[in-house]
């Protein structure tokens, strides 16, 4: 990835610092902070390709590898 | 990432694994047409408006059965154990997504979650309706970077849609301005700006890899994603150490003022800082955009000459190009949207406040189907805010 480039420096500044905080029913989280054993906020986000309603909620069920990225 | 995807498709080819994207962009079919290039061909979430609210990108996540979080940023080689790990949690009915009408309607109480709600689901109206809210929680609590942030988002969204205001762009860029002066380690708002910002301030051309991303689909008989907003001279430009400055010997093509200027305003001139605030020795790119008034049916003159700019920067500034020329179509006449870029370096001393750069178009327009064609200049100003 185009991004990949700066990762290092990126990481370093990548402070996660707010507590997640699920709002019931609307999918939207304040701040993050990823930690191991935490569930991933069930965030309802648009699709690229169509914009319709998904999450990260209808992989559930499987093993999933998440990429969080931008194309540049 | 396609190191990640070379390791993963197998798997998810076998069923073992699924594979999903989340998109930190103001343009989501941008990352996309990078997947299609790339043949990426896992979900793509988009999350423009930073509710995940990561301050930096990439970031990997190993995601069990359940959505608990197994590793944050792997390596590759950790891929075999997570998938090898005994399933966790019982088994799961498939979620159904709600429309976006029952999203819309869950959005009550918070003036936030409303706002970002109806950003994502409420069209073109809601990113409108979305904007007068985000207004109101940054008028009534100004140290609120996130929905500073988001404001921003969605100004820019509404500029680059039919519904576009005046000032769109320019207030988008003076929220992100905002909301990174509030968390000046929030690196996916500093990109938003860097994106349409002077090459000095750049940590890398944002979309130069579009070209050739088209030219290998093509190659390969496929058709590239169109993009909904085409990427501009600051997405491809490259970043510099240094202000470089050229063709400084080219001559004013109106020194006097003389040509008539453009009094029934045919052409409509905004132009936009990026950053909206710099300070002493930093370097401002400044987008001008030309857009000739379509309800009057006005369109460019294509048969005579190109569109020329004309751009004076206050002495002791570096200016990087006085004149600016934009090409014709080969139709002979038009009626798109033009746009020119140039940037300029404020002096290390100089007085904190409002400086206006002053410049001037020449064009030739038309002013109806079969009507009037002119040869016209127009002066326009854009304005650099420079902080203490």
């Amino acid at each position: 990835m185009v991004g990949m480039k700066n990762s290092g420096n990126l990481f370093a500044c990548f402070r996660r610092s707010l507590l997640m905080l699920m709002l019931a029913g609307s999918g939207i989280v304040m701040g993050s902070e990823f930690k191991v054993g935490q569930a991933f906020p069930t965030l309802i986000l648009p699709q690229a390709e169509d914009g319709a309603p998904s999450s990260l909620l209808a992989y559930r069920g499987q093993k999933t590898v998440l990429h969080v990225f931008a194309s540049w | 990432m396609p190191g990640w995807h070379a390791r993963t498709k197998n798997l998810v080819a076998a069923g073992q694994v699924q594979v999903v994207g989340l998109i930190q962009e103001q343009h989501p079919d941008r990352a996309r047409l990078f997947m299609q290039w790339k043949r990426m061909g896992w979900p793509l979430l988009v999350d423009s408006l930073n509710l995940l609210g990561v301050s930096a990108v990439p970031i990997t996540l190993f995601l069990d059965e359940s959505g608990v979080i197994k590793a944050v940023n792997p390596r590759p080689e950790e891929l075999e154990t997570f998938v090898a790990q005994e399933p966790a949690g019982t088994h799961q009915d498939p979620w159904i997504p709600p429309t976006p009408s029952a999203l819309l309607a869950q959005a009550t109480g918070d003036d936030l979650v409303r706002a970002s709600q109806l950003y994502l689901w409420g069209g073109q109206e809601g990113v409108s309706a979305a904007i007068h809210t985000f207004e109101r929680i940054t008028q009534q609590h100004p140290n609120h970077a996130e929905a500073q942030f988001r404001l921003g988002v969605a100004y820019r969204s509404r500029f680059d849609s039919n519904g576009q205001r005046p000032d769109d762009f320019n207030n988008a860029v003076k929220q992100w301005g905002i909301a990174l002066e509030l968390n000046p380690n929030q690196y996916i708002w500093r990109r938003r700006i860097q994106q349409y910002g002077p090459r000095l301030a750049k940590p890398y051309s944002f979309y130069d890899w579009v070209h050739e991303a088209r030219s290998d689909l093509e190659e390969a008989g496929l058709q590239p994603i169109n993009l909904s907003v085409e990427p501009g001279g600051a997405e491809f430009a490259y970043p510099s150490t240094e202000f470089e400055v050229v063709g400084q010997e080219s001559k004013n093509p109106d020194p006097n003022g003389r040509i008539f200027r453009d009094s029934k305003r045919l052409v409509s001139i905004e132009t936009v800082a990026v950053p909206a605030k710099v300070r002493g020795g930093e370097a401002v790119r400044v987008h001008v955009r030309l857009d000739p008034d379509r309800e009057r049916l006005v369109h460019w003159n294509n048969e005579v000459e190109d569109l020329l700019v004309w751009v004076d920067a206050p002495p002791s500034w570096q200016l990087e190009q006085p004149l600016h020329q934009i090409a014709r179509p080969e139709k002979p006449v038009s009626s798109e949207r033009r746009n020119i870029e140039f940037e300029v370096r404020v002096p290390k001393e100089v007085q904190a406040g409002e400086h206006r750069l002053r410049g001037f178009a020449l064009y030739y327009i038309c002013e109806d189907v079969g009507g009037l064609c002119l040869y016209r200049r127009q002066d326009f100003e854009a304005t650099v805010q420079v902080a203490n």
